[in-house]
């Protein structure tokens, strides 16, 4: 990475452009903000994530929580496809032989078992993991999301 | 020059748009269709493409929301939203949303250019008019289309051609209210088309080439088009013409208020019936949330047939999802009474759809249909027709069926409806396969637009209905009677578009400085009267009347008060609407006549 380069451009593109400053700014900011609030948002308003988890469900018998994790289980779902593409990591079916190059990426492989094994490594596949491979968050800046409201408290007038 | 055609599909509860390019590569080939995505506030602070644009518009009270949260890519400080935060929030604040626009738009008891939605909304909402929210909806898909595709130079979406899709049942007033609607969001250009043609040219375009191996000359399909507010029939026939096949839109339904969303609603009563405090039990937003959970037990019930139930839940409407939550169950047995039963019943072909008010099910307002059997409607419509049509028998026994509108994207239903024709014709009636029931309209008009470039095959028809004016009697005046009136035929049924017609027949006088108002009638059977034919009786459904034509004479030159004998001038025109004018007899002089859309007796 060129650091000098980097910082030019974001002098640059904060000083001549609003949206970018935007995004900078809450960089030096203490408050919780982030991309990662906004899918917790999305999973809260349409997937009721936060209210489950936040949740005592010991006092419940599993026929009430499984009823209600079915409508939950179908929000989140679906807010996390209409936000993010997510895929696996490795494509073969889990249980099955993998084969692992020496040159693997260990942030998006992890060998379990005997790993001082002479590479290529010959595995077998436990957990395909997941990527994400496209982001589709809301098209507006982040600049807005300056508050730590996941979810706004609802009050109806009769 | 447009760059691309683009079809708009703006349905009751539904908008959606997609589009081709309008000079293809291979002159003899459609090119291929792609959807819009539409970027929409799904959320505050949220607005993120949706492949279809709910029709709900939701306005905002003052501070409701923080600064900025309904904004859009294209737009800041917006105090209204278009699309899925304005129909899952306005549920919960009804008073604030218009919703239904479409059916308001072909209303002829009230005003439909005046502010009167959200029907039941409080004093201080500054209210729309039916033609404005139809404005709204495609304002919205114009300036998603301009910040998105139509960035470059020449392609911003006035510039493209633009085919409008309208239910085949709307008549020349409700037509011509679309047209406004358009021309209020700017889109100064349109072409209207009928919904069930479209959906056919969506059918046509999916099967390419092998279309003509499924259908044969003589054959009748109908199409059974039932969106989430309307429910809408046709019938093509195909013909031998040039040893190949054409299609000949024979006939249309009459306009029938009922939809996906009436089954849908229907369905949420008879499991909210099964629950300790019933519907008064719950609030709007776990209304909302049974809906919901309803249509996800129905998708679940109607996808694998081997299922007894499922399960309905209704989370916990405070931060406790479990704690709070309401358990019910959808069983197989209500399902099929509910929606196969209820909607779909078996009937005979005779039968004739229930009369009288129903309750329960209708939005104050709306002349909602009072039967919601459908099948009843069609065996009406089947009916009616084949006496228009002088069919062998006096039936019609539809060939084939294509099914559009995503209720029909459950089996059962759709077997239902092709269990109920097979019955009628004595012999199994197929189903013309067509993939996307929700967007197949959008993307049937696209192709149609590419089809009037020449690349495909066209369905004729000319215009749906014929059209009337009334002309009074010269019975004598009895108090408190209406004159009776005799109908005059201006447009006569399959007249073409882009063709005009003298109207034969009498001379009318018209008072110079006075409006003149002419009654204005039509039918969708009456297919044998001529331009220029007089109708002296008619049965009571046969013709309807629609809202009045009026035009004003200005006294130029006239004394005032004179008469000026004048011959009605009819013209359909490309767009697909009516221009109807009077011509001086004595010189060229001529005036239009528009449609007032008041409410009757409002003057």
């Amino acid at each position: 990475m060129n650091r000098f380069w980097l910082a030019l451009r974001t002098f640059w593109r904060t000083l001549t452009e609003a949206d970018f400053a935007a995004r900078v700014e809450p960089l030096f900011s203490d408050r919780p903000t982030g991309p990662d609030l906004r899918i917790l948002a999305v999973l809260q308003r349409d997937g009721r994530l936060v209210d489950f988890l936040e949740e005592d469900i010991d006092g419940y018998g599993d026929a009430e929580v499984g009823a209600a994790v079915r409508d939950i289980h179908r929000g989140c779902r679906k807010a996390l496809h209409d936000y993010l593409s997510i895929e696996p990591v490795l494509t073969g079916a889990e249980e099955s032989s993998v084969r692992i190059p020496a040159d693997f990426d260990p942030a998006a492989v992890r060998l379990i078992g005997n790993v001082d094994a002479k590479p290529p490594f010959q595995g077998v596949l436990k957990h395909h993991g997941w990527r994400v491979r496209s982001v589709r968050l809301p098209v507006l800046p982040v600049a807005r999301d300056d508050s730590s409201v996941l979810s706004p408290a609802e009050v109806e007038i009769p | 020059m447009a760059r691309y055609v683009v079809g708009v599909d703006l349905g009751t509860t539904n908008c959606s748009l997609a589009f081709a390019l309008a000079e293809a590569e291979d002159p003899t080939k459609p090119s291929p269709i792609e959807q819009l995505d539409v970027p929409q506030v799904v959320g505050l602070n949220d607005a993120s493409p949706r492949p279809l644009l709910p029709s709900f518009l939701y306005l905002a009270a003052p501070g409701e929301f923080p600064p900025k949260a309904l904004d859009l890519p294209w737009k800041a400080g917006a105090d209204r939203a278009v699309g899925v935060f304005a129909r899952d929030h306005g549920a919960k604040s009804p008073g604030r949303l218009v919703s239904s626009a479409k059916s308001w738009l072909s209303h002829a008891g009230v005003d439909r250019r005046s502010a009167i939605l959200p029907w039941s909304a409080p004093p201080e909402v500054a209210k729309v008019s039916p033609v404005e929210a139809s404005a709204a909806y495609l304002a919205h898909l114009r300036d998603a289309w301009n910040a998105g595709a139509g960035k470059d130079a020449g392609g911003r979406l006035e510039e493209q051609e633009v085919l409008l899709t309208v239910p085949a049942s709307f008549d020349a007033v409700a037509r011509e209210l679309t047209v406004e609607a358009a021309k209020q969001a700017g889109l100064a250009g349109v072409t209207l088309l009928e919904e069930p043609q479209a959906a056919f040219y969506a059918w046509l375009a999916e099967a390419g080439d092998r279309w003509r191996k499924q259908v044969k000359v003589g054959d009748v399909i109908l199409v059974c088009d039932v969106g989430g507010g309307t429910t809408d029939f046709t019938l093509i026939a195909v013909e031998g013409r040039d040893g190949d096949l054409a299609l000949n839109r024979l006939a249309v339904g009459e306009h029938i208020l009922l939809g996906g969303d009436n089954m849908d609603l229907a369905l949420a009563y008879s499991v909210a019936a099964t629950l300790p405090r019933g519907m008064e039990g719950l609030d709007a937003a776990q209304r909302v949330a049974l809906n919901h959970a309803c249509r996800a037990a129905k998708e679940a019930l109607f996808a694998d047939p081997k299922k007894k139930s499922a399960p309905v839940a209704i989370l916990g409407r405070g931060s406790k999802v479990i704690g709070g939550s309401i358990k019910a169950e959808l069983d197989r047995e209500t399902l099929d009474r509910v929606l196969v039963d209820g909607f779909l019943p078996m009937c005979e072909p005779t039968d004739q759809p229930a009369k009288g008010r129903r309750v329960g099910l209708a939005e104050i307002g709306l002349p909602y249909a009072a039967d919601p059997a459908i099948t009843r409607h069609l065996a009406r419509f089947l009916n009616r027709q084949a006496g228009s049509l002088h069919a062998e028998g006096g039936v019609i026994r539809p060939s084939a069926v294509l099914f559009n509108g995503g209720v029909f994207k459950a089996d059962p239903l759709r077997n239902r409806v092709l269990e109920v024709l097979s019955n009628w014709a004595g012999k199994p009636v197929p189903e013309l396969r067509s993939n996307d029931l929700d967007l197949a309209v959008a993307r049937g008009a696209a192709y149609y637009g590419q089809v009037r470039r020449g690349r495909g095959v066209r369905i004729r028809g000319g215009v749906a209905r014929s059209y009337y004016v009334g002309l009074e009697t010269s019975a004598p005046a009895v108090p408190g009677i209406e004159p009776e009136i005799k109908a005059l035929c201006v447009v006569p049924m399959g007249m073409e578009e882009g063709t005009d017609a003298d109207v034969p027949g009498p001379e009318l006088g018209l008072v110079v400085g006075e409006p003149a108002v002419f009654r204005f009638l039509s039918s969708t059977t009456r297919r044998d009267d001529p331009v220029g034919a007089v109708v002296e009786r008619w049965a009571p459904e046969e013709i309807q009347e629609l809202a009045p034509l009026e035009t004003a004479l200005a006294v130029e030159g006239e004394s005032e008060g004179a008469t000026v004998p004048v011959r009605l001038h009819a013209r359909v025109n490309e767009v697909g609407t009516l221009e109807l004018s009077c011509r001086s007899a004595r010189d060229d002089r001529r005036w239009s006549l528009e449609f007032n859309v008041r409410e009757p007796g409002e003057e």
